[in-house]
């Protein structure tokens, strides 16, 4: 057995201080910039946590080994939320009390809105997060967030202006969960479809991750809609919707947003999710070009990632861009100063990431795309054009 | 060694606290709560408040639950209750912190009353059931009751002001929950050397026996849900100040769960096991996570690996609890202050 002589453990010690100084050494000078996040790493959401963190680690890494922001490296600091608000708050406090945090990542809604007067009350830190809340895209009440991808009621708008192009005055039902993220799209959905001359003929409200929906799918079926949208769910119960209406030979379309369509997901679901449509913000086609996509593939090689991992990418592509514009600016870290450059992206090219440059609107970026999967080539694959949603049209 | 204490008079041995001794602990107590404030760390204050909001919480549900003897899983609704009158109240009319504080707890008690009728008629697992099912049917009115409750958005809470200083940070906070926490706690302690005390603890002990010696169960068991009820209200109102936004889901059944298993893994019927369980149960997830922050200079995906590990340490520390210590953390209080009042004897 070889033994390691102290000469030996003194002499790795000084070669690995010289290889970790070397790769330190472009950053030496100046600070890191400390971009903290509460995800679920843990709970009913972890799987989405989990790829959100590694989304925006990968993409800090990224810009890191580019040099990170004008010469400064990003420092991540994640913390598991357990998906709940105290917890997540808890993280929020201590990061930004150990750190400055110009940016910092929320897990939730909830979250979101908690830390909202806090956010204001500081003003030396701006969020991204995993909340699509249409009431979180409003700019004067959430003056220092940011949503990265339509809200909830512009993925139902998208998919709606999908299903009116495709068949005039299509019949539709609504699904969604009993929960505030469930019930957050549904008034404007039914004002956009009543604007399109679509017939929303059903609204079925469930449990989040109801098993039996025996019942609900015959209600489904006296109704025969054309399109059957589903929202405020993660996976159960769609599978077993669409199963049970196969079964019953029922011919509408499924359709869901977007934490109800993922290629993982539907890759778990197998051939009874075969044909779902959804809306994604996300660039899910395979030919795609653009620095961030091409990076996001490099970092992924035999990987098929899920929305929440682009979604991490994306918070922290707006945040590192934001960084980097106030600083360019030789102005100060503050959420004024890092907000005015958000609101100031406009036809914005993201690398890849969406398929359109984009521009944020509110608080978000409106823009979509409806995408089917095929559960043959295990993939998503668009199903029409990219659509943005603009005020009244 | 202390041998022994003597009480040489009622009063005395009706005291709220008994020896000398304690009444130093209790004072050095309150004088670390004092100077505590003086860690200069917002994250700590912000877990000392949130600790004192279950602390009071927990101890509501211990005069239900471990001193009367009925279990209820509605003990986070009635938070609710009590956040939603704050942020209503507050919000609406811009009433006096402490006023809204006082209606929080009042209209939590009134329907705390309320809900504690069926438990005239059943008790046990039965009552649990109808104690969860008043907790479903509030979560239904807090969805839906959208002009006082905000509906589905819930409302949004000012921030607690007195004496036109904004208490808007855990820091500053923290000199109205700790108070407040004091004294309800103290108030509880209180309560179980009185008859109406003494009376709860007769029908947790045989309802029936307690009934023949003429304990009224009606009258009591309806106060033991409304006081229990008071402080959850309180507790939630506090809350709501300290997050500042209370909706549908602010108080998930769970949330529930989470107190009365303070109350056990802290000592179901004493007000020391309320305190140790709320701490146990705030900190140690918390503590457990600053555990796994640690390793990240080295692992840095230390929080996606060890996140699901925590929780199942977590879970094993409560069950063996239950396996080893039934009677709770206030036991293992008692048997420490045994070994230290008769050191250097054995027990």
């Amino acid at each position: 057995m070889t033994r390691l002589t102290r000469r030996a453990f003194h002499q790795l010690g000084l070669g690995a201080a010289l290889v970790s100084t070397a790769s330190g050494r472009a950053f030496a000078q100046a600070p890191e910039i400390v971009i903290g996040a509460a995800n679920p790493m843990s709970g009913v959401f972890a799987f989405a946590g989990v790829e959100g963190f590694e989304g925006g680690r990968d993409h800090f890494e990224f810009v890191n080994r580019a040099g990170g922001v004008a010469g400064r490296r990003i420092r991540y600091v994640n913390e598991d939320s357990g998906y709940r608000v105290d917890n997540a708050v808890a993280i929020f406090t201590r990061i930004t009390s150990q750190h400055q945090t110009p940016v910092f990542f929320g897990d939730s809604t909830g979250f979101q809105k908690a830390i909202n007067p806090e956010l204001n009350r500081r003003g030396t830190t701006v969020m991204g997060g995993a909340s699509f809340a249409s009431e979180i895209d409003n700019a004067q009440a959430f003056p220092n967030q940011w949503i990265p991808g339509p809200n909830y009621s512009d993925q139902m708008r998208v998919l709606l202006r999908y299903i009116a192009a495709q068949k005039k005055g299509a019949s539709v039902v609504l699904v969604h969960s009993d929960t505030e993220f469930g019930r957050d799209p549904i008034a404007a959905a039914e004002a956009e479809a009543k604007r399109l001359e679509l017939n929303v003929v059903e609204k079925i409200v469930t449990q989040p991750g109801s098993v039996d929906v025996s019942g609900d799918v015959l209600k489904i079926r006296r109704r025969n809609p054309d399109y059957v949208i589903f929202h405020g769910y993660v996976l159960q119960p769609i599978p077993e919707f669409m199963a049970q209406a196969r079964q019953a030979g029922m011919t509408s379309r499924f359709m869901g947003t977007f934490y109800s369509t993922d290629t993982v997901l539907m890759n778990r679901a197998g051939a009874a999710a075969d044909g779902y449509m959804g809306v994604s913000c996300y660039n899910f086609d395979a030919t795609a070009r653009g620095v961030q996509v091409e990076a996001i593939r490099a970092a992924n090689v035999g990987k098929t990632r899920t929305h929440a991992y682009y979604q991490g990418w994306t918070n922290a592509m707006l945040a590192i861009e934001v960084l980097r514009r106030t600083l360019a600016a030789n102005e100060e870290l503050t959420a004024v100063n890092m907000m005015k450059h958000a609101r100031a992206l406009k036809n914005y090219d993201t690398g890849g990431i969406f398929g359109v440059p984009v521009s944020m609107v509110n608080n978000s970026f409106p823009h979509g795309r409806v995408y089917q999967y095929s559960a043959a080539d295990k993939m998503l694959k668009p199903a029409s054009d990219w659509i943005t949603i603009t005020a009244g049209a | 060694m202390r041998v022994g204490t003597a009480k040489q008079s009622y009063a005395a041995d009706e005291g709220l606290f008994k020896t000398d001794t304690q009444k130093v602990w209790f004072g050095l107590l309150l004088a670390a709560l004092v100077l505590f404030p003086l860690n200069g760390s917002s994250y700590w204050m912000f877990l000392a408040v949130l600790v004192m909001i279950n602390v009071i919480s927990t101890t509501g549900l211990n005069i239900l639950t471990g001193y009367t003897g009925q279990v209820s899983l509605g003990h986070a609704a009635f938070m609710a209750v009590g956040a939603y009158t704050v942020a209503f109240f507050d919000g609406r009319f811009g009433t006096p912190v402490l006023l809204n504080l006082v209606l929080a707890g009042a209209v939590a008690a009134g329907i705390g009353y309320l809900v504690g009728l069926p438990s005239l008629r059943i008790k046990g697992l039965y009552l649990a059931i109808a104690t969860l099912a008043a907790a479903v049917i509030l979560g239904f009115i807090f969805l839906n009751w959208t002009p006082v409750t905000g509906g589905l958005r819930g409302l949004n809470v000012p921030t607690a002001t007195i004496a036109g200083i904004e208490l808007a940070t855990p820091d500053r906070l923290y000199w109205l929950v700790m108070p407040i926490t004091v004294v309800m706690v103290l108030a509880a302690k209180n309560l179980f050397r009185t008859r109406v005390g003494r009376a709860f603890i007769a029908i947790r002990d045989r309802d029936i026996s307690a009934e023949i010696i003429g304990i009224s169960l009606f009258k009591y068991k309806l106060m033991s849900f409304a006081i229990s009820s008071f402080y959850a209200g309180v507790a939630g109102g506090l809350w709501a100040y300290l997050f500042r936004v209370v909706t549908p889901e602010s108080f998930p059944a769970l949330a529930s769960i989470f107190f009365l298993a303070a109350v056990i893994v802290g000592g179901a019927g004493t007000i020391v096991g309320g305190i140790f369980g709320a701490v146990f149960m705030t900190l140690i997830p918390e503590f457990l996570k600053l555990s796994a922050t640690a390793l990240v200079p080295w692992f840095p995906d230390a929080s996606i690996y060890l996140a699901p590990v925590r929780n199942i340490i977590f879970g094993l520390l409560i069950i063996g609890f239950l396996i080893f210590e039934p009677m709770g953390l206030a036991e293992m209080w008692r048997r420490t202050r045994r070994y230290f009042a008769l050191w250097p004897f054995r027990t």
